[in-house]
């Protein structure tokens, strides 16, 4: 049971926007992450988007087993799904018409991330709506690679968007002992 | 014009923080990626589609059988 939680680094997002939060050269002397983020981004026609999670650089490939529940309290009350052969696994982020200043609440949770064997991933967390559609997503996940996790890439899915301003992320190394 | 992006970049060793431009390769993976995301997304949500009608189809003929909605909704939850 972890015991220690320790901020690595933390970023909020200035009034340029950033289109991707990199967090990098993260230390290898603990045993698990925990990714704490509240992102907004510029999109104009949506309350949601998803949040694509990467290591290490890698984009693209189909490395990610993701297993999903997803809410919505507008048309979609449930849905779970299954599938491999993602490329990046995910979080749910507050979009330009979800209710003004608010911000999602994700966290991501990452075992053994300096492990040789593949990773467990938890995310979990969603978008605040003061009108009905509001989305939240619990996602268990999968990174088949040996590599150790040394950096963190988060960006909207979607191309052309950014984060904007009072977006942040924090990056905690938690010890099992 | 092309529209530029910018990434901001914090080393945790160092707490080093930088806003970066994204270069135009990351941008074209970042393009490729999103391409691939959404029709992987439109894929999963037209059979999350597909079996919800089957769903609703298969209680509405059990119901024509003359079985109560509820014991419909128990044989295809």
């Amino acid at each position: 049971m972890a015991n220690t939680f320790v901020l690595l680094a933390s970023v909020e997002v200035g009034a340029g926007k950033a289109s991707t939060i990199s967090f990098t050269s993260i230390p290898q002397t603990y045993t698990d992450l925990l990714l704490v983020m509240s992102l907004r981004d510029d999109r104009s026609d949506a309350p949601v988007t998803d949040s694509r999670i990467s290591f290490n650089a890698t984009y693209g490939g189909t490395s990610y087993r993701l297993a999903s529940a997803i809410g919505n309290n507008n048309n979609n009350p449930l849905s779970v799904s299954s599938n491999s052969g993602f490329s990046s696994f995910t979080a749910y982020h507050n979009s330009g018409t979800s209710t003004s200043n608010t911000f999602s609440t994700n966290e991501i949770y990452i075992a053994n991330y300096t492990s040789s064997n593949s990773k467990s991933l938890i995310s979990w967390g969603g978008t605040e709506n003061n009108s009905a559609d509001n989305y939240t997503l619990l996602q268990s996940a999968n990174w088949n690679n040996s590599a150790a996790i040394n950096s963190i890439y988060i960006t909207p899915w979607f191309n052309g968007l950014s984060y904007i301003q009072y977006s942040k992320a924090s990056l905690y190394g938690i010890k099992d002992s | 014009m092309s529209q530029s992006f910018t990434k901001v970049v914090v080393n945790c060793t160092t707490g080093e923080e930088q806003m970066v431009p994204m270069t135009a390769e990351e941008i074209a993976q970042w393009e490729a990626d999103a391409i691939e995301y959404a029709a992987k997304k439109e894929a999963e949500e037209a059979a999350a589609q597909a079996k919800a009608e089957a769903k609703e189809s298969g209680i509405a003929k059990l119901l024509a059988l003359g079985l109560t909605e509820e014991e419909a909704n128990a044989l295809v939850k």
